[in-house]
């Protein structure tokens, strides 16, 4: 991978200061920044602007009594957040990884224990394939294809409700 | 010894105990006349001794007792003429010396000699008076020379004829004149003119000193009366007697005291064997001796029994004689009576042998009757009960004979059984005999059979021995190769665990190198954690950057790419950690391959132990084949040796029963003989009658 050196940074800045509309030059298409991230060797993608930050090796508290999609909670900065294993969810096995995705609510502190955060990417609205008719799809908003690999998008407002129902029938 | 004729039991006896007993006494009579000679004649010698030794004390003490007093007698003579004496050389006087001892006569004229103004010179008042006063015979001497000499010229010693022996002279080769002249005294014996006297001179000296004469004391030896009394009254036996002899040089042999000779000379009497004797005794001075001396009278020959005895101090040779015959009478009176008791003894035992031959020759004479029946084989007879009832040892000796014929009776008897019962075992024994020389050949046979086989036995074992040394030799080399092989092995085993230690280091390098990696990659851990968090920072500051919208456009870039260059880094921490991955992998297969190889070198070291120790084993099998090798060896040797020692002695019992055979054959051949013996034996008891 190619590193700009401080010189082409700038040189880039400079440019790009003038390119202000460059995300609104494609012709009326909404760019959707993506953030995509891997559970384990499953990448999957979330909007950006639902992610607060993305800290790494945090500790985790365990809960007792909570469903086994929560691993636990970790303080950020006084605020705890309740972690989600997406791959529990998923696939009803746990997770082993150290990064932890920070969701921004309001109301509702979660985050998702994630493998790696690969990259953010400014996807078209074109290229989003959104999906509504299945519970799996609830999960999910839809799916974008980058560089020829399938991503799903996570439902992140579909996960906070279904934590709350379950939390609810405990 | 073969008497050419017989002689009786009786006959024997008598003569035997004649001449025993006329031995015996013969032989007493002769050992006791023969001490009782030799008693009897060192009686005589003794008592002879006795009477010699008495007449020698007596005659030497009287010697002493007249020498004092002629001593005296001299200084009472020495009184008269000490200091007064004078020559006149005005008056001269003429002499015939005569030597006393030559008798030669020479003329001298000398001074005349006076004592107190009174000539002495051929005066004898002097002399008189002092032989008066003091016994003896007194001389006063005048010293003169040519011839050297000491001149009587006035004395009282007389000459034989009776005159004064006035005018001889000592001359000077005279003791008497040689201590005078060293003007010393002379006392002692001395010749003085014709005789022997007991004397002492004293040198008369003048007024200038010088000697002028002597005065002379003394007595005459032959003149001591009771000395010669005495002497002469001394004898052994009746007809014993005693008396001296001179031993003065010029008088030896002449006999100074003497009952009927005295004076005579008799140094060259013989006795009738021709002997010398006064001689001998005058040459011998001490002594004694047997002669057979004629008497001087009656001309008979005597045998004299003589003891002498010297006295120097007077020249005397003492004799005492007595008369052998005289004696030996008591011996001769001995011999007599011996002789008729003999005679006497000898009729007694005649008379007694004649009386105890006849009771022993009928007893004996009974006996060989008796014995001529045996001779004959008759045993059926005994001695007549008269014989052993007599109360000797003849009685005994019937007694026990006729005990003899009786068991000698019974012997036979038995002997006869005996024989017959022998000639049957004899029978049996030859048959026995015979088998057993028969069985004994067998033996010989099977003998010699198992000498062969034994024979082959111990060629085959020394064979084996042979080859059992072989195989020693080889068990030997065997061990000396698996000695080196161990010694190899044991080498290689060092080598191995070199190996195995350099290997264990090169593992340990690899480790050291795996840690080294594994910190390695702990810092690019680091650094991709580092570059991880970056990376999330950059993500966290895009997402910040992206909610600005086109505030953080720029701060969009900016996180961008150093998201970029987080992910840069991740992506050569990843391409550093593959790199690791690979070294990891490299090592660890270089560790893997390493301990496979440890593996091996262990398995290797493992079976090379293992090796070693079955090498051990093989040495110690090897060892011990090769002594079990050396002990069967030995074994073998010993059993060769063995086998030899068997072979030896199976030939020494072959041999042995060879000669068993031989023996066993002589054996029969004996019993044979023995059987015809036996009935010879049986033929011959047949002919005695025992009953």
């Amino acid at each position: 991978m190619y590193i700009m050196d401080n010189d082409e940074l700038i040189a880039k800045l400079e440019s790009s200061s003038g390119e202000g509309e460059d995300t609104l030059s494609v012709e009326e298409e909404i760019i959707h920044k993506l953030l995509i991230f891997q559970i384990d060797d499953r990448k999957y993608a979330v909007y950006a602007d639902l992610v607060k930050e993305i800290v790494i090796n945090h500790d985790l508290y365990f809960i007792p009594f909570v469903p086994p999609y929560i691993t636990g909670l970790i303080n950020r900065q006084g605020q705890p957040y309740t972690v989600f294993d997406l791959k529990m969810l998923f696939t009803n096995e746990r997770l082993q990884a150290s990064k932890v995705m920070i969701m921004k609510s309001d109301s509702d502190f979660i985050a998702f224990m994630i493998t790696d955060v690969a990259e953010i990417s400014g996807i078209p609205s074109s290229g989003i394939n959104l999906v509504v008719s299945s519970e799996t799809e609830s999960t999910f908003i839809g799916s974008c294809n980058l560089r020829g690999e399938e991503i799903f998008i996570i439902n992140v407002q579909e996960i906070y409700n279904r934590l709350a129902n379950d939390l609810q029938n405990i | 010894m073969n008497i050419p004729f017989r002689v009786s039991i009786r006959h024997k006896i008598l003569i035997g105990s004649i001449g025993i007993a006329t031995i015996a006494c013969l032989s007493i009579a002769m050992l006791s006349y023969i001490k009782a000679g030799s008693i009897i004649d060192n009686a005589a010698e003794q008592g002879l001794t006795g009477v010699t030794n008495h007449l020698l004390n007596l005659c030497r003490t009287n010697y002493e007792l007249s020498q004092k007093t002629v001593n005296y007698n001299l200084n009472v003579a020495d009184f008269f003429v000490k200091g007064k004496t004078e020559l006149r050389y005005n008056r001269p006087i003429r002499y015939d010396a005569e030597d006393q001892i030559t008798h030669a006569k020479t003329p001298v004229t000398i001074p005349t000699m006076a004592v107190e103004g009174t000539f002495v010179s051929n005066s004898f008042g002097l002399v008189d008076r002092v032989t008066d006063m003091i016994g003896g015979t007194v001389t006063i001497f005048q010293r003169m020379t040519r011839p050297n000499g000491l001149l009587r010229i006035s004395t009282s010693v007389k000459r034989k004829d009776g005159s004064r022996a006035v005018g001889t002279y000592i001359p000077e080769s005279s003791p008497v004149y040689k201590t005078i002249m060293r003007r010393e005294t002379f006392r002692g014996n001395a010749f003085v003119v014709n005789d022997w006297y007991i004397t002492a001179y004293k040198p008369i000296i003048g007024a200038g000193n010088e000697i002028i004469g002597t005065i002379y004391v003394g007595i005459k030896q032959s003149e001591m009366d009771v000395l010669r009394n005495k002497i002469l009254s001394v004898k052994h036996g009746a007809s014993g007697s005693t008396y001296v002899i001179d031993d003065h040089e010029n008088s030896r042999g002449t006999l100074v005291i003497h009952s009927s000779m005295e004076g005579t000379n008799i140094l060259d009497r013989k006795d009738a064997d021709g002997v010398a004797y006064v001689r001998e005794i005058c040459s011998r001075k001490n002594g004694s001796g047997v002669y057979s001396i004629p008497d001087p009278v009656s001309g008979d020959v005597r045998t004299k029994m003589l003891q002498y005895r010297h006295l120097p101090e007077m020249g005397w040779i003492i004799v005492a004689e007595g008369d052998y015959d005289e004696i030996n009478s008591p011996l001769f009176s001995l011999r007599n009576t011996m002789i008729v008791v003999g005679i006497l003894c000898v009729i007694f035992i005649v008379v007694l042998g004649t009386y105890f031959s006849n009771s022993v020759s009928s007893v004996v004479r009974n006996i060989v009757n008796r014995i001529k029946l045996l001779k004959e084989g008759d045993f059926s007879k005994d001695i007549p009960g008269e014989d052993m009832a007599r109360n000797d040892e003849f009685g005994v000796m019937a007694h026990h004979f006729s005990q003899l014929i009786q068991n000698t009776r019974e012997l036979l008897g038995k002997v006869r059984q005996t024989t017959e019962v022998l000639t049957e075992s004899i029978q049996d024994l030859t048959i026995s005999s015979k088998e057993i020389s028969s069985t004994s050949n067998q033996q010989a046979a099977a003998v010699k059979e198992i000498v062969s086989t034994m024979e082959d036995s111990d060629s085959l074992s020394k064979k084996v021995a042979s080859r059992i040394d072989e195989v020693a030799r080889i068990a030997n080399q065997t061990k000396e190769f698996v000695e080196k092989g161990f010694s190899l092995i044991k080498e290689t085993l060092e080598k191995m665990e070199d190996i195995q230690n350099t290997n264990a280091e090169n593992i340990s390098g690899v480790r050291s190198l795996g840690t080294q990696i594994e910190s390695i990659w702990e810092v690019v851990n680091i650094i991709n954690g580092i570059a991880d968090q970056t990376k999330i920072i950059a993500f966290n500051a895009e997402l910040e950057a992206s909610a600005a919208g086109d505030a953080g456009k720029n701060f969009q870039i900016v996180a961008s790419e150093v998201r970029r260059l987080a992910d840069s880094t991740v992506s050569s921490t990843n391409e550093i950690r593959q790199k690791i991955d690979e070294i990891q992998r490299s090592s660890d297969n270089l560790v893997l391959s390493t301990e496979r190889g440890t593996e091996r070198i262990r398995e290797g070291w493992e079976r090379s132990t293992k090796l070693r120790e079955v090498f051990d084993e093989i040495l110690n099998s090897a060892e011990v084949s090769a002594a079990s090798s050396e002990q069967i060896v030995a074994s073998v040797n010993q059993q060769v040796s063995a086998f030899e020692q068997i072979l030896l002695t199976l030939r020494q019992i072959s041999q042995g029963i060879d000669d068993f055979v031989v023996s066993t054959r002589a054996t029969t051949s004996a019993s044979e003989s023995l059987k015809e013996t036996s009935e010879d034996l049986k033929a011959s008891l047949a002919k005695y009658i025992l009953s």
